[in-house]
């Protein structure tokens, strides 16, 4: 084939994994290709299949998994028929990959420089010292100080963003005409993810590889990639050039999924988030597998499978009514019911001189230091830093999960500075909170109704006849059906188990609720819900926010003010908007520069955000 | 850098010793207090059960049992560090060159056992994690599971029965003679040795197998493979390094395992060692010899656990730089 | 929940067997005297050392003892300590894991330590020296293992605690204000119910395995009682003349003891 045809060309590629005797395709008749030193992206969520895609490229699957169909052609040669030897030569020479969680990418016991020179050992076939020059270089080169001595070091003395460079530097060593990234930055801290972003930036510059770029962070691929195909379940429903794509999705779950993100800068008075519905059942066989959640659907999609349409601008997508997509444009924005903000009743929450130190064999961690702020009912404040930066411990010291060192918390007027359980039942109603992992959140052992119940009764203990309504109540007011009373939480998805744990603690009505990462561990798609719902709930109930989030286009949308923690300290503390449009602090500057850096591109490409003095009331699509 | 590494280590070793002696002490008031207050009269030891009341003190006080608990600990102790490790109720002969004699028995039985067993189990482990799942692995682990809960004693009595009596191959009693060559011991000393190994055999092998398939499926070894490795050197070079390391903890643990398996080896097979000496002495309440004994493996036990964590610390490049605070 | 269990169980033939050989011998424990064709203690001065036959299945003993008898009348022994034992040892083991586990601090510590030292000896050399000093008996006999288990089971219980006390529903629990027994009892035994279940099954094995090498020993049961164990033991010197009268108990325990960790391997793997 000609050079022409593209470093990488996938046809209707088919993966299965083999569970329990059934064949479960992961990956359903995806067809992309990439030229030389193009970059694409893979966008999608959980379930989409873009992990087993990249895994499947370098025919790297479990042993239950297989393609079942298909052809990957790099450079002209189809690799799925290709023997284990034949696969050795190409992978980490001609295709190299670069995934999530660094740490655990690189082996404990040996030293770093060496798992980059055994690279060139074994595709170039070099003795000892050459190898060593060589990823010596290598080292330098993704900016890893003191080569020479790094070479000796072990992974587990290096940062989490060294750990990555040098992952990226053993992929590259081979100067591969395709590099695969899985997830390359996910997990690391914001500011070290954008001088990753930078460093691959140059790199790129420098060695012209063509790239496939799997992430579920729109705002990053769209920085990265010149090109974009989006995965749902499996299937490829949409594909074009990046800008373009994300400016005029033709396709309603790609429209979907950028409506529910939430846009850098905007906040909660000036749009409302549009959530992708979750859909009540599943979608029929060979039909489309996105109408039952779909606004545009038409019987038509319940009954026959779309292929891959050409919709103009070089796009590609899955949808009967791709035009219609096209011409909806972004979806109208939501103006908020102005209303005017509560008056405020004052302090809530008071915190004065905390210090909380850990101390594990010797060593001492000062985890937060001299925290000092209040909180006034009825508001939300954000709390963000990236890791280590103390501001979970803040929201544990205060929920009273920790004891601090020194310092007091008062929360309504009364001194809290005590574990929960020497708490009075009052204080313990007033504050509740609602964490990251919904695996975690709820007793596995436990239906829901027996967890909702206990909480009413250790903290209303005199709601009585009451209380059957209040759980009846609480469930309407997150989305839940009475049959959900029954059922043990690993019957529910992830976005329904967080409902159920906010519903635990609204139970109560609490004024103080602390959220830590309330959506982080979720999807995009069902992020946007949860977030519509912990507004609602907060203006219903006119309670407080402590919103602890690393991700700070969540904590601008949601918060009235916010906390900028770093190394255990406070350093800023104003209002969200001005926070975020004139940071004082050097640090709050450095955070800020590297959200955009990623979330840059996408802000003109996204959805406009509207200035609060849009004419007409409320408008839901 | 190398230097302050060393000595970071040496340090580390020091310390542990230091930590270990003092368990040692504690450990030795602890067997005294356990074998002196327990009931038990050494008076009808001795002199048997007709003896009257007025010997029987006489007994005890010529071995000064009626002086107090802690003034016996120390002369006990005092004695036993410079070597007068007292005599034996039982045989009236010194224990020292006795117990010594037995233990050096018993360590050649024990080293020829491992000598056997090591390499066996970690290669069995080894290939059951390569070939999970498959004929092989069941089989392996199929054996596994039966020779781990058989007791010595039965499995060495099946031994015998066919090794011995029907096919008279080996020898059933491990009385090896005093002129006995290499070759001659090894045939005495077959049996006993495998009697004592499955169980042995199993616990390494099986751990062997789980850590290595832990270590296959890390993500490191993806990387590696995915780098274009072979296989081979992803396996040998990767993998077995960082999976092997448990295996160091677990054999440790295994020579706990093994002194009480010489127990019944030695009774089995009537194999003059430690294990057929400390028999005895229970079964007769010989106190002191109770005593030394259980001192000695006290020691040796802790010696080879101590002698493991180093082992461990020394490989785990994480575990080493945690321990010496940092330099590696 | 039980019909689940049991199915899983009776998904192979293997552990069907094994299954059907634990509960045989249960059952044999209960109503051996319904079943012995002679009095386990019976001597027969005249017909020693008699090989299997028609009137003695399992042939004749020293003394003239049939084997068979003895060896069904020895279950109840076995099956009476061993669980006794075990049950003690893992009652004991995951009360102290349970607490170590959740409590953490300097209990957990001291705990942990002394079990590591309890641990760091040979259950046989220990359990023969206390057992050698007390006296042996039944009941010293069920102490002495228990003893010698409950370190085990509970490093095994305090990592199940710790794998789920940092979860989130147990934080969710103390902001309630729940007591530390509501949490340990309600919030955390539930889950890790399973675990304690296989580890009784396992512990259960090993416990046999320490009654029998105890009484080949000499520290567990006394004669004229059979046991198999002391079987073995008293056949040994007559190994060679009669066989079977140390074949017969030897294929007993192992065929007790392999099938009860059977059970416990496949528990453990679902």
């Amino acid at each position: 084939m000609s050079a022409s045809a593209g470093v990488l060309r996938v046809e209707g590629l088919t993966v299965e994994y083999r569970v329990g005797g059934a064949a479960f395709p992961a990956v359903r008749d995806v067809s992309f290709s990439i030229g030389s030193g193009e970059s694409m992206g893979l966008v999608g969520e959980s379930g989409s299949g873009k992990t087993t895609l990249g895994m499947a490229i370098l025919r790297y699957l479990p042993e239950n998994g297989s393609i079942a169909q298909g052809s990957i052609f790099f450079d002209g040669t189809d690799l799925v028929p290709l023997g284990r030897r034949e696969l050795s030569r190409i992978r980490g020479n001609r295709i190299a990959m670069v995934y999530q969680n660094p740490a655990s990418a690189l082996n404990p016991s040996l030293r770093a420089g060496e798992q980059i020179a055994e690279v060139y050992r074994a595709h170039l076939g070099l003795g000892r010292d050459a190898a060593r020059e060589r990823a010596e270089a290598m080292l330098d080169l993704v900016q890893i100080p003191d080569p020479h001595g790094a070479y000796d070091r072990y992974p587990h003395q290096f940062s989490g963003g060294q750990k990555q460079r040098i992952v990226i530097g053993m992929a590259l060593a081979m100067d591969p005409s395709l590099l695969i990234l899985d997830e390359p930055t996910t997990g690391l801290d914001v500011t070290v993810e954008a001088e990753i972003v930078e460093l691959f930036t140059d790199l790129r510059a420098r060695f012209d590889t063509a790239i496939l770029f799997i992430s579920h962070d729109i705002g990053l691929v769209a920085t990265v990639c010149e090109r974009v195909g989006v995965l749902y379940r499996g299937e490829m429903v949409e594909t074009g050039a990046t800008a373009a794509t994300f400016q005029r999705p033709t396709n309603p779950y790609t429209r979907g999924l950028l409506s529910c993100r939430v846009p850098p800068g905007a906040s909660k008075e000036s749009r409302r988030l549009e959530p992708l519905p979750a859909g009540s059942r599943d979608p029929e066989p060979g039909a489309c597998s996105f109408e039952p959640r779909c606004a545009f659907r038409e019987p038509r999609c319940r009954q026959e499978h779309p292929a891959l349409y050409d919709a103009g601008g070089g796009q590609r997508s899955r949808c009967f009514f791709h035009e219609t997509v096209a011409e909806a444009g972004p979806p109208a924005v939501t103006d908020v019911a102005t209303q005017p903000a509560a008056p405020s009743d004052g302090t809530l929450l008071e915190v004065r001189g905390l210090r909380k130190v850990f101390r594990s064999g010797g060593r001492e961690v000062v985890a937060v230091e001299g925290a000092d702020f209040t909180l006034a009912a009825g508001r939300i404040l954000g709390v963000v830093g990236e890791s280590g930066s103390g501001k979970t411990t803040l929201a544990r010291v205060i929920a009273g999960l920790e004891v601090p060192d020194e310092g007091r918390v008062v929360l309504a007027g009364v001194d809290v500075t005590k574990p929960a359980h020497k708490r009075t039942v009052e204080a313990r109603r007033a504050l509740q909170m609602v964490f990251q992992h919904p695996d975690g959140t709820l007793n596995p052992s436990m239906r829901i109704g027996q967890i909702l119940r206990r909480q009413m009764h250790m903290l209303s203990p005199d709601g009585g006849a009451d209380a059957e309504q209040t759980l009846a109540d609480i469930l309407k007011a997150v989305q839940l059906d009475p049959e959900h009373l029954d059922v043990r939480p690993r019957q529910l998805s992830g976005g329904q188990q967080q409902r159920v744990a906010i519903a635990r603690a609204f139970s109560t009505s609490p004024d103080l609720v602390v959220l830590d990462e309330p959506t982080s561990a979720l999807d995009v798609s069902v992020q946007a819900a949860i977030l519509n719902l912990l507004i609602d709930l907060q203006r219903r109930e006119n309670a407080s926010y402590l919103l602890i989030s690393h991700d700070l286009a969540v904590v601008r949308y949601l918060a009235d003010d916010i906390l900028v923690m770093h190394r255990g300290r406070i350093v800023e503390h104003g209002p969200a908007a001005d926070v975020f449009d004139s940071p004082q602090e050097e640090y709050t500057r450095k955070l800020l520069s590297a959200v955009t850096v990623h979330a840059g591109k996408l802000a003109s490409a996204g959805p406009p955000a509207r200035a609060q003095d849009t004419a007409g009331g409320p408008v839901r699509t | 850098m190398a230097r302050s590494a060393d000595s970071g280590l040496l340090r580390y070793f020091l310390r542990r010793l230091a930590v270990m002696l003092g368990l040692l002490v504690l450990v030795s008031v602890l067997i005294f207090a356990m074998v002196e207050i327990l009931p038990g009269d050494v008076g009808n030891l001795i002199l048997g059960q007709y003896a009257t009341a007025e010997n029987v003190d006489l007994v005890r006080q010529q071995l000064g049992l009626d002086r107090p608990l802690a003034v016996r600990y120390l002369d006990w102790m005092g004695g036993f560090l410079t070597g007068d490790w007292g005599d034996s109720w039982r045989l009236g002969t010194p224990l020292a060159p006795l117990i010594g004699r037995r233990l050096y028995n018993s360590v050649v039985l024990a080293g020829v056992a491992f000598a056997f067993v090591i390499p066996v189990s970690i290669t069995a482990g080894i290939v059951s994690a390569l070939r999970r799942d498959r004929l092989t692995d069941r089989v392996i682990n199929g054996i596994s599971v039966v020779s781990i809960t058989i007791p010595e004693f039965v499995s060495s009595m099946f031994l015998i029965l066919f090794f011995s009596l029907l096919l008279p191959w080996f020898p059933s009693s491990a009385m090896v003679p005093e002129d006995a060559g290499p070759l001659t011991t090894l045939r005495y000393l077959a049996l006993p040795v495998i009697g004592i190994s499955p169980v042995l055999i199993g616990y390494i092998a099986r751990t062997v197998r789980a850590s290595m398939i832990t270590e296959l499926g890390a993500d490191y070894t993806r990387t590696a493979y995915l780098k274009g490795l072979d296989p081979r050197t992803v396996i040998t070079k990767h993998v077995l390094r960082n999976a092997l390391l448990p295996a160091i903890t677990v054999i440790a643990n295994q020579i706990a395992w093994l002194v009480g398996g010489l127990v019944v080896i030695e009774a089995v097979f009537n194999y003059p060692g430690i294990g057929q000496l400390l028999l005895q002495a229970a079964l007769v309440q010989d106190v002191p010899m109770l005593e030394a004994i259980v001192l000695i493996l006290a020691a040796i036990l802790m010696l080879s656990n101590l002698a493991a964590d180093l082992l461990y610390t020394m490989l785990n490049p994480r575990v080493r730089a945690q321990a010496t605070g940092g330099a590696t | 929940m039980i019909g689940t269990r049991l199915r899983t169980l009776l998904a192979s033939p293997g552990v069907t067997l094994a299954v059907a050989v634990v509960l045989g011998w249960l059952a044999i424990a209960v109503i051996w005297p319904l079943l012995v064709p002679y009095g386990p203690t019976a001597q027969q001065l005249g017909g020693r050392y008699a090989p299997p036959s028609a009137e003695h299945w399992l042939g004749t003993d020293n003394l003239g003892r049939d084997v068979l008898s003895r060896i069904l009348a020895g279950s109840r022994s076995v099956l009476i300590v061993g669980l006794a034992s075990t049950t003690l040892g893992v009652a004991v083991g995951t009360t102290l894991g349970l607490v170590a586990g959740f409590y953490r601090g300097r209990v957990d510590e001291l705990l942990m330590r002394s079990l590591d030292l309890l641990m760091a000896f040979p259950i046989i050399v220990i359990a023969s020296v206390i057992l050698a000093m007390l006296g042996p008996s039944r009941l010293n006999l069920v102490l002495v293992i228990a003893l010698m288990l409950a370190p085990y089971n509970a490093r095994v219980v305090r990592s199940a605690v710790l794998s789920w006390r940092d979860r989130d529903f147990v934080a969710a629990a103390r902001l309630r204000g729940e007591s530390g027994a509501y949490i340990l009892f309600r919030e955390l035994l539930p889950n890790i119910m399973g675990t304690v279940n296989v580890e009784f099954t396992m512990r259960l094995a090993l416990s046999i395995f320490a009654v029998a090498t105890l009484s080949f020993l000499g520290f567990g049961i006394q004669p004229p009682t059979p046991d198999w164990g002391l079987m073995v033991s008293e056949g040994r010197p007559f190994y060679q003349i009669a066989p079977w009268v140390v074949v017969a108990p030897a294929a007993a325990i192992a065929s007790l003891v392999v099938a009860i960790n059977v059970v416990a391997q496949r528990l453990r793997a679902s």
